[in-house]
């Protein structure tokens, strides 16, 4: 035992593990998106590739992550310099960069989330509300908006705060099962709704045409990714503090399979509410078109206010919400977080410097605004560093295959303490990954540049081209520059040997 | 006491006036809140130059829907020499109010738009008849075409029509029209008004026309005060005068006010030249006299010889009536010698009468019960009397006889005013007659494409069962896959003219009109399919069909529609949504999908529980 050491972390239990990391993926990404890009991409034809692609993308990608997070036992820079060796500390940077910079706006969005859980509790919605007034109103106040960014923030500084399993732990294991209740109670409401019916036809029937559109591949490719969090450095994070006998196989799967199993149910509520409430199907279809925020404040608020008993189910909607949202939040701070650990900061501090800096960085996604309640600065930052996560997830592909990816696969995942054996497909997957990858920016870039023919090459448009690179750009190089200076910083020397964290005072 | 007696004799007096008002002078002459914007020209009477006057600028200012037509120039100066102008050298002028005038041929009649004809002024000395007819003329076209307008300046629109009633209760009779309703009429319907019938008589204020000489029996010239216009109408024209009852039917006395003008002395027919061998093998044309005027307007073949009427001994001597003549004969589309003018009015001064035929029997028309429906209803707005022409006084050769007799127009004589008004109104009141008198135009220029249908059959109301089509709109929302089936039922199928139901509709608000002839089903059932459409479309449909000859008309939840008529209904419409697999086999597939995506994750998630709880179980035994 070294002097100093501060409190072992770890997980109380698998359970704890189980829903931390369900916790960390099940976000607004499952409840708003998922349905958005299901009926978007003809319905049962969008699932197929979407299951197809938790196999072959997140379910690797998570195993690999926790994997290397249990064996190297550092947050991301850190599981990076030890396993990738020194050189490609940047990697593990840019990891945490891309996690925190959507943490900036992330907030914001979970401020959204909790304005209209109170909206819903206060009796503010009746039938007939103008909800897209009531939305932009809300939007352009930013005394509005920053207040609940703040109490976005200052839920997740507290739970972080308590640590592991105090804090984190516990608060999911409440809070996960409770969000799968309250989402199943929504469906099984939308589902009793007249109408409903054309929601789940429009929601799995197989439209075998968007089969043939590269656009629902790769919709389908990047709602599985985003979704589990795969790639996001969530799962080195959080296998830093796994138990010596801890899975990391199962659980990924557990982790992955319980991410799509919510996305199913919330995918039913709000898409069986729209088009049940919708007068005609044409309506309904205009509706799930509409934008994340759209849909879900808008236009689902708007719906509810048609039903007797809708306004309940609108809290129970946005309550449910909330608990993805904050269980992400988390997830994040603490990606953050244990990456300053590692390099010697106490909890207290890393996670005073992490929420401050979140809360200003994330003001320019509250503030800035456009006409007609549009938030430019967040759609930018969405725009740009959502699809950071892939890169993300190629760099932990390029840790693996130096490490060797059947040897990796031999030695380190299947382990005795490992409930799944992983065979030889695995290996055949994760070579799949630069084609998918591949695949997956191709169609991110030129997006970019089609949907904007005249301002693709304007870093000013906000969701071109040109931003992506410059932001990109500017981030690789400054990481990799600072790669030796990364370097430098000592990590907390950890003892991985029985099992035990130990952090230890810098020198 | 005397005092009380005269207050007394003041109320009487006052009482007995009220009494006589009539019903135009209840309103508010001062504060007319409905001033049509015409109203300045008939502030006092015309004169025939400054009806002229009007004629021009009317044309000029509404040249598509009005023009001006001098009906003496139809005349043949050298049929029988009667002048194309009238004796004191006036024309007969008419106005022809319709749409597309300024596109047409003169004197074209529209087969599709009923013709209504107006006169004023037979009587010179009538003044009030023509400054009505005039009233209706400018109605007509200044009211044309213009958005719906607050007239009488209250805040509402169109909110009282002109049919005699103060539909808004406020005080005010016929205020605030509804100009689309006048717009309809002018489209539809082809209104022909000729205002001073007499115009020599209108400028000498006599009764009858300015023709100084008449031929007498030898030829000789006669002096004559004039003829009597109405009296100068071949249909039983020189009935004789009935000494016993003393009235005056028409008279051959060419100073009397009845003066039915001069003999014809032509052969109409030219069937009084005979072919005489008056010599073996040498032939010679000779005249016989019987064989002129043989024939008179009558009703009936007085000379067996196949033909009605055709050699009258008398009638149409003046360029006045032979100018109406000639209109009435010109109006005939399709050339069948059937005139296409189907109402009419004649405008006459006094007595608050609505006379219709006969005026020279007292036997009742055959359309009697229909005269006389009409009249009532047209009575209504003005209170006039509603009689037959006989029962005023006896009369023959008059306008309305002949229109009826021998056109089986549908004509009333109107006997505008009071005693106190006279021949002529107060020119304060010519406003009010004129406004009182409008609703009754409106009537019969509306009604007169159904007036034709109950002359034809003997119907004694407007109530004549046309067919009615009834269409009950299903309320599904079709989707793209199904076509829409449109079902209509038609009752009173007997009056439908076979084959003439169509549908229109059309695509989006903004597409042209398909049309498409709706199929029998049986005996009175017709359907018609619209084609699948794709889905986000809105479709509008609505149905049209011929009664014979005149259009459906709507009631309730039926359309109708040549162009829209003034408080029609709207089209039917339907939104033709996405549908997303109706069939089996689309929720069979669904089914199917929902159980292989649920089957994998949740059984795949239930079963790494399972393994996972195992998992845990052994690990803490270990």
């Amino acid at each position: 035992m070294v002097e100093g050491k501060q409190a072992k972390e770890q997980w109380g239990s698998r359970w704890g593990l189980i829903f931390a990391a369900m916790g960390a993926a099940i976000g607004t990404g499952n409840i708003w998106r998922f349905p958005r890009e299901t009926a978007v991409n003809g319905g049962g034809a969008f699932m197929i590739p979407w299951l197809l692609f938790l196999f072959s993308w997140s379910i690797p990608l998570l195993i690999a992550e926790f994997t290397i997070g249990k064996n190297t036992r550092f947050g991301t820079i850190g599981a990076f310099k030890k396993f990738a060796g020194k050189k490609y500390a940047w990697m593990g940077a840019w990891m945490m960069l891309v996690n925190i910079i959507i943490m900036f706006y992330y907030a914001v969005v979970m401020g959204w989330v909790l304005k209209y859980f109170t909206v819903a509790f206060s009796g503010e919605l009746k039938a007939g509300v103008d909800t897209e007034a009531m939305w932009e109103g809300f939007i352009t106040s930013p005394g509005q908006v920053v207040f609940f960014q703040l109490m976005a923030i200052g839920i997740s500084t507290f739970v972080v705060y308590k640590g592991i399993a105090k804090g984190i732990e516990r608060t999911n294991k409440i809070l996960i099962p409770s969000m799968f209740v309250l989402l199943i109670i929504a469906a099984l409401w939308a589902l009793s709704l007249p109408g409903a019916l054309n929601g789940l036809k429009y929601m799995f029937i197989v439209r075998p045409e968007h089969l043939g559109r590269a656009e629902t591949w790769v919709s389908a490719l990047s709602q599985s990714a985003f979704s589990t969090s795969a790639g996001f450095g969530m799962a080195i994070t959080y296998a830093v503090y796994m138990r010596r006998k801890e899975d990391t196989t199962l659980n990924a799967v557990i982790a992955g399979l319980g991410n799509n199993a919510a996305s199913l149910i919330a995918g039913i509520a709000v898409i069986c509410t729209v088009f049940a409430l919708s007068s005609t199907n044409v309506e309904a279809i205009g509706v799930m078109k509409s934008g994340n925020e759209g849909l879900a404040f808008i236009h689902l608020t708007r719906l509810f206010t048609m039903m007797p008993g809708g306004l309940v189910i609108a809290g129970v909607f946005f309550l449910a919400m909330a608990f993805a949202a904050i269980t992400s939040m988390i997830s994040g701070f603490e990606i953050t977080v244990r990456n300053f650990m590692d390099h010697g900061w106490s909890r207290n501090k890393s996670l005073t410097v992490t929420s401050s800096c979140i809360f200003i960085f994330g003001l320019p996604s509250a503030l800035i605004v456009l006409e007609g309640g549009i938030p430019a600065a967040f759609k930018n930052q969405d725009h740009v560093w959502s699809f950071g996560l892939i890169v993300s997830g190629m760099f932990v592909f390029f840790a693996v295959l130096k490490y060797g990816i059947d040897h990796f696969r031999e030695t380190l995942v299947n382990t005795e303490w490992n409930d799944l054996y992983i065979g030889k497909w695995w290996v055949y997957i994760m070579y799949l990954f630069p084609l998918q990858f591949g695949f997956l920016m191709l169609w991110f870039f030129s997006q970019s540049i089609s949907l904007h023919p005249d301002s693709w090459w304007n870093p000013l448009e906000p969701e071109g081209f040109a931003t992506i690179v410059l932001q990109w750009g500017v981030a690789l190089a400054i990481l990799i520059r600072l790669n030796d200076w990364i370097n430098e910083k000592p990590l907390a020397e950890s003892d991985s040997r029985d099992g035990e964290i130990v952090e230890v005072e810098p020198e | 006491m005397i005092r009380r007696g005269l207050a007394i004799l003041v109320i009487l007096i006052a009482l007995a006036n009220t009494a006589d008002a009539t019903a135009y002078e209840s309103r508010d002459v001062d504060n007319k809140q409905n001033e049509n914007g015409f109203d300045e020209y008939f502030q006092e009477y015309f004169t025939y130059n400054s009806m002229m006057e009007a004629f021009g600028h009317l044309e000029a200012n509404h040249p598509e829907i009005v023009k001006v037509y001098d009906l003496t120039a139809t005349i043949d100066e050298n049929r029988k020499g009667i002048p194309s102008e009238t004796w004191d050298g006036h024309k007969v002028w008419a106005v022809k109010v319709s749409d597309g005038v300024d596109r047409e041929p003169d004197y074209y009649s529209d087969p599709s738009e009923p013709v209504i004809l107006l006169m004023g002024a037979h009587h010179g000395n009538e003044w009030t008849s023509f400054e009505v007819s005039l009233y209706y003329l400018f109605y007509l076209a200044e009211n044309y075409g213009k958005p719906p307008t607050d007239n009488d300046n209250d805040g509402q629109v169109n909110e009282d029509t002109v049919d005699g009633v103060d539909n808004d209760g406020d005080g005010e009779v016929d205020e605030d029209e509804i100009e689309g309703r006048v717009t309809w009429l002018v489209d539809n319907r082809e209104i022909w008004i000729v205002p001073m019938q007499n115009p020599d008589g209108v400028v000498a204020d006599t009764r009858k026309n300015g023709r100084d000489t008449v031929p007498g029996l030898y030829g000789e010239n006669v002096p004559t005060s004039g003829v009597n216009t109405n009296r100068n109408y071949p249909y039983m024209w020189g009935s004789p005068y009935d000494p016993q009852t003393g009235q005056t039917m028409d008279t051959p006395n060419p100073q009397a006010s009845e003066y039915r003008g001069p003999k014809d002395g032509y052969d109409d027919d030219g069937d009084s030249w005979i072919r005489e061998e008056y010599r073996p093998g040498i032939f010679r044309w000779i005249n016989d006299p019987n064989n002129v005027d043989e024939d008179p307007v009558n009703g009936r073949d007085d000379d067996n010889d196949g033909n009605i009427d055709e050699d009258p001994d008398g009638g149409l001597s003046e360029p006045e009536t032979l100018a109406i003549s000639n209109l009435v004969e010109l109006l005939d589309w399709n050339n069948d010698d059937k005139t296409d003018v189907i109402t009419a009015i004649s405008y006459h001064c006094f007595g608050e009468m609505i006379l219709y035929p006969w005026g020279f029997d007292s036997e009742p028309t055959p359309n009697d019960g229909l005269f006389q429906y009409l009249g009532n209803e047209m009575s209504e707005s003005n209170g006039y009397e509603v009689i037959q022409g006989v029962d005023l006084y006896p009369t023959s050769g008059d306008l309305d006889d002949w229109l009826y007799g021998s056109h089986n127009i549908m004509v009333y004589t109107f006997e505008l005013g009071n005693d106190d008004d006279g021949y002529k109104v107060e020119e304060a009141n010519i406003i009010n007659i004129s406004m009182m008198i409008l609703p009754s135009q409106l009537y019969l220029t509306e009604m007169a494409p159904m007036i034709e249908v109950a002359r034809e059959r003997y119907i004694d109301s407007l109530d004549i069962s046309l067919p009615m089509i009834n269409h009950t709109q299903k309320k599904r929302i079709t989707n793209s896959d199904f076509t829409y089936t449109v079902d209509v039922e038609v009752s009173n199928i007997e009056n439908l003219e076979k084959g003439s139901i169509y549908l229109y509709y059309k695509v989006g608000e903004s597409a042209e009109w398909k049309k498409m002839p709706m199929k029998e089903r049986d005996s009175n059932h017709y359907r018609a399919t619209i084609p699948r459409q794709s889905g986000g479309n809105h479709v509008y449909y609505y149905f049209e069909a011929k009664a014979n000859y005149i259009e459906a008309v709507s009631q309730d939840g039926i359309i109708y529609v040549f162009s829209p008529k003034y408080g029609q209904h709207d089209p039917y419409s339907y939104f033709v949504d996405i549908s997303l697999g109706d069939t089996f086999g689309a929720i069979a597939a669904m089914v199917m999908m929902m159980a292989f995506i649920f089957g994998i994750i949740y059984t795949g998630l239930g079963k790494s529980l399972k393994m996972a709880i195992d998992a845990e179980k052994r690990k803490s035994r270990a």
